[in-house]
């Protein structure tokens, strides 16, 4: 099965799903799905620069609760009224969040950029911490008259998927994409031959925080409730472990990471609070295996 | 010198105490194969990557083509015509060598970041990606992996990448290492092709190479110029023969 087929076929799954759950009484497994997909979406946008740049941000979850508390405060203050307004704000805020942060980060490399995105993801939790107008360390609930309806919500977490998809796929195969992906294997050379490879990277990573904050936004409006815990720093390794098992540098990987973590999720957690452990066993597997992680198995060995 | 395509004034750089430039001065006349030889340690390789930008100088001034690029950053030099070979081959060994070169010529042509269009190269510069590995020998290997290359395919692809951005000027670090031979000869009559149309720094080690291709050599010692001339000049300076040669 060629990645390109895995990534429709779960693409027409989802499309259908979501809505017969609604329709047909099991919303739960709608708002399941709905999560699924966010998760998703902030899985493609790490995986532009864990995957593709490969670089180990572990700073990612700020970024979706920078988009988050963007659209929560919005939404609260009625800034706008309008979703797709406080939508656009968030995914911006992603943005500029990851560019400032991109702008000291990327002129480190190995542990030391590691370390920094990890610093930095710290401090927009602290940060939200202190927002004690927005409820500081219990996070704030969103009031259910600024929530779209269950099956608006499912559309937008599924177009939002769609098109990171389709935006992450354009740019992979385009040149500046192939210049991220060699510049990962040799930045010497690839700055030798005249990119500005900092500055390459730094786009990307803005693009990542563009998408974070998206997801981040209707992560919020989804749960009807934010929290610093959004942003703490185990939720960003997480993400980086869930695009690892996928399969980094993979257009499906960030969507069969984000269906294997909320699969265990949903069937383990029933069982017991300690399901992560089997993650850790997928990704201690994945990591063994090697870098195609769940995409590879799916779509057979590259080459 | 008025038709200097590169001169270097003044130039210092140290790492802790050592001065791997300690006031080095270098001309380099446009369309010249200029050589520079020295000791180990001489600072050779310093001083190539202070022409190209890698390494930031404390002191002096480099120009090219009659603009001060002492500041320069790297990717503007290679836009304006500068280019470097390693003495270690750097390539991107999971991609094939049409691919490798891909990357140069899209930084050349400008397209390196077009980032919503498909990868794949134009005609033209297809033609410009085979035309480079004719140039060094390597059209039958143009969609081999490069981890595949064998050691001296290795430097004539270093030279294909260096060429890919179109340089007038071409800085090579010891393009002849753990060449044998018939491939050193091989890499003579390469580099001798490229004369003329290309003004070149060639750093290394090997003298037959280096007295084959030069129009004039640099001798650098401790970070200083010994002394620039001819080969015939250097081979009857006594100074260089103590230094580099270690005659008495």
């Amino acid at each position: 099965m060629s990645r390109i087929a895995i990534v429709a076929a779960l693409l027409g799954l989802l499309a259908v799903a979501g809505p017969l759950a609604i329709w047909g009484g099991q919303p739960y497994l709608a708002f399941v799905l709905t999560r699924l997909m966010l998760l998703a979406v902030a899985g493609v946008g790490l995986n532009l620069v864990l995957g593709y740049c490969g670089l180990a941000s572990f700073g990612h979850a700020a970024f979706i609760g920078v988009g988050a508390y963007v659209a929560a405060i919005a939404a609260t203050e009625a800034f706008t009224g309008s979703v797709w307004a406080d939508l656009a704000a968030a995914t911006a805020a992603g943005a500029i969040a990851a560019a400032m942060v991109g702008a000291i980060s990327l002129r480190t490399r190995g542990i030391a950029f590691i370390l920094i995105t990890l610093a930095f993801g710290q401090m927009a939790y602290y940060a939200a911490i202190s927002l004690e107008r927005y409820g500081g360390d219990d996070g704030m609930r969103i009031p259910a008259a600024a929530l779209p309806a269950d099956l608006t919500l499912y559309g937008l977490a599924f177009a939002l998927l769609a098109v990171a998809l389709f935006v992450s796929h354009q740019i992979v195969h385009s040149p500046y994409g192939t210049i991220l992906q060699g510049a990962a294997a040799n930045e010497r050379r690839m700055t030798a031959l005249g990119i500005p490879v900092g500055r390459y990277r730094l786009a990307a990573y803005a693009v990542s925080g563009a998408l974070c904050g998206a997801a981040g936004a209707l992560q919020a409006v989804h749960d009807g409730y934010v929290s610093p815990g959004l942003m703490a720093w185990p939720r960003s390794a997480e993400l980086v472990a869930m695009v690892l098992v996928g399969g980094a540098a993979t257009t499906s990987g960030p969507l069969l990471g984000a269906l294997a973590f909320t699969a265990l999720d949903e069937v383990l957690s029933g069982w017991t609070d300690h399901w992560r452990i089997a993650f850790g066993v997928l990704l201690v597997a994945a990591a063994l295996i090697g870098r195609g992680g769940l995409a590879a198995f799916v779509a057979g060995r590259r080459e | 010198m008025s038709d200097s395509i590169l001169s270097v004034t003044g130039l210092v750089k140290r790492f802790g105490g050592v001065a791997a430039s300690a006031g080095v001065d270098l001309a380099v006349a446009s369309g010249e194969l200029h050589a520079i030889i020295g000791p180990n340690g001489s600072g050779k390789t310093t001083l190539l990557s202070q022409i190209f930008g890698e390494v930031r100088p404390d002191a002096g001034a480099i120009t090219f083509a009659g603009r001060n690029i002492t500041g320069t950053p790297i990717h503007t030099r290679v836009l304006m015509g500068i280019s470097r070979s390693y003495q270690i081959t750097s390539n991107f060994p999971y991609a094939t060598l049409r691919a490798n070169l891909a990357f140069g010529l899209q930084s050349h042509a400008r397209v390196a970041h077009r980032f919503w269009r498909r990868a794949s190269l134009s005609d033209a510069m297809q033609a410009e990606a085979d035309a480079i590995l004719k140039q060094v020998g390597l059209s039958h290997r143009a969609d081999t992996l490069v981890n595949d290359l064998a050691h001296g395919e290795h430097r004539q692809l270093e030279l294909a990448l260096a060429l890919s951005t179109h340089p007038r000027l071409l800085l090579l670090d010891e393009p002849f290492a753990g060449l044998g031979a018939a491939e050193g000869k091989a890499m003579v009559r390469l580099i001798a092709s490229l004369k003329g149309t290309h003004s070149i720094i060639l750093v290394e080690h090997d003298m037959d190479a280096v007295f084959a291709l030069a129009d004039r050599i640099t001798v650098l010692a401790e970070g200083r110029v010994l002394a620039t001339g001819s080969g015939d000049d250097l081979r009857t300076s006594a100074a260089v023969r103590a230094a580099y040669l270690g005659e008495p």
